[in-house]
């Protein structure tokens, strides 16, 4: 399920309006694990999950303004990029999170592998959060990159080149040549 | 476009799109437990709009501090993003624990435990945003494995000429942490 597929019955989302917090427990209950999902993508660790909170506030905040013309999913799933593109961009976040990431590798006894086979997930994480937002909003979330574009404020070319690099190194980082087959099958196997 | 121009350009285009979809078929994520109460819990007081701006540059501050102490202790070389230059004046410390001249073990070791008592003074916030607990977290972690070190300064296992060294990482560390408990403190949206 990804967040386009989120709705609410036509009552429910009237009391939501109203502040009313069963309603919006039921939004919550309906949306948190598509936006997580789409959150831990882009944004490093648990960070994803204030952002993901962000989000549910902006979006209670926003549903008197909701005019329904966009289904709600969608609706919500651009607030949900917007705050994790925000959060990309807050020199305070990027701070924080390469010294956790800096920290934890320490404790780790090495810094992140560059070199070695990955699975898909890690290959992922070790991409640039610019990088790995725009390969995560094209590849599954089906932006096109006028809308990555616009969102991010930087050019289609921005976005484009973006993608290739981002294909590029994950299929480097997962061995080549097969290796997005190999890596679907194994989501086969892993997957939900 | 010759032919084999095409045949590599329909490789390519292949492999994205077989990338494309075993990205789609990762397992999501599981969402943390405590996410609606913690949601609720927000909903619950007023959060003014951009009200996190001035304690989240304090706490910003503090991250530069401790980025350098550990660019100086045998970090990456590389600096991170969005750290500004250390004479800026978001690097000032309220303790002017880092303003140059050498100082020696025992006034280290004073400011050390100046700041240990800030940082008993430094009320609990009743809510902490997860990634800002994250941060203090491994600050706390950091100091414990230099008090481990300073320990077997004591016991003879490490040269005592790595004393002063350690005690100066330890307050660097230490005035971190107060800042980010303390901008926790004052708004816990940080």
């Amino acid at each position: 399920m990804t967040l386009r597929d989120v709705e609410l019955p036509g009552p429910v989302l009237d009391r939501a309006r109203a502040g009313e917090p069963a309603a919006l427990e039921a939004f919550y209950r309906a949306a948190a694990r598509p936006a997580h999902a789409l959150a831990r993508r882009i944004v490093r660790g648990v960070a994803a999950d204030d952002v993901v909170q962000d989000a549910f506030l902006d979006a209670f905040r926003g549903l008197r303004g909701y005019d329904g013309r966009a289904p709600l999913g969608l609706w919500f799933r651009s607030i949900v990029v917007r705050r994790c593109l925000m959060h990309l961009r807050s020199p305070w976040q990027r701070s924080r999170d390469w010294i956790e990431g800096w920290l934890e590798s320490a404790e780790a006894g090495r810094e992140p592998q560059t070199g070695a086979r990955l699975d898909l997930e890690r290959a992922l994480a070790t991409l640039p959060a610019t990088t790995r937002a725009v390969v995560w909003l094209y590849d599954v979330e089906g932006y096109t990159h006028e809308e990555i574009a616009q969102a991010m404020g930087r050019t289609i070319s921005f976005s484009k080149s973006q993608l290739a690099r981002g294909h590029a190194r994950l299929r480097e980082r997962l061995g080549d040549p097969g290796d997005a087959e190999r890596a679907e099958q194994a989501a086969e196997v892993t997957g939900p | 476009m010759n032919p084999l121009e095409q045949e590599l350009t329909d490789e390519a285009d292949g492999a994205d799109a077989r990338l494309a979809r075993a990205l789609r078929r990762l397992p999501e994520p599981e969402p943390p437990r405590d996410g609606w109460a913690r949601l609720q819990a927000r909903l619950g007081r007023s959060e003014p709009w951009h009200g996190w701006m001035p304690t989240a540059a304090v706490a910003a501050s503090a991250l530069v501090v401790a980025v350098g102490l550990l660019l100086r202790s045998g970090g990456p070389v590389e600096s991170p993003p969005g750290v500004a230059p250390r004479s800026s004046a978001a690097n000032a410390t309220p303790l002017d624990v880092d303003d140059g001249g050498p100082l020696s073990g025992a006034e280290w070791r004073t400011r050390s435990a100046q700041l240990e008592r800030l940082l008993a003074d430094v009320p609990e916030p009743r809510l902490t945003r997860a990634s800002t607990g994250t941060t203090a977290a491994l600050l706390e972690d950091r100091i414990a494995t230099i008090d481990e070190q300073l320990n077997d300064v004591m016991a003879g296992r490490v040269p005592e000429r790595d004393a002063d060294a350690l005690w100066r990482q330890r307050t660097l560390l230490l005035d971190s942490l107060v800042r980010v408990r303390y901008a926790a403190a004052v708004d816990p949206g940080t």
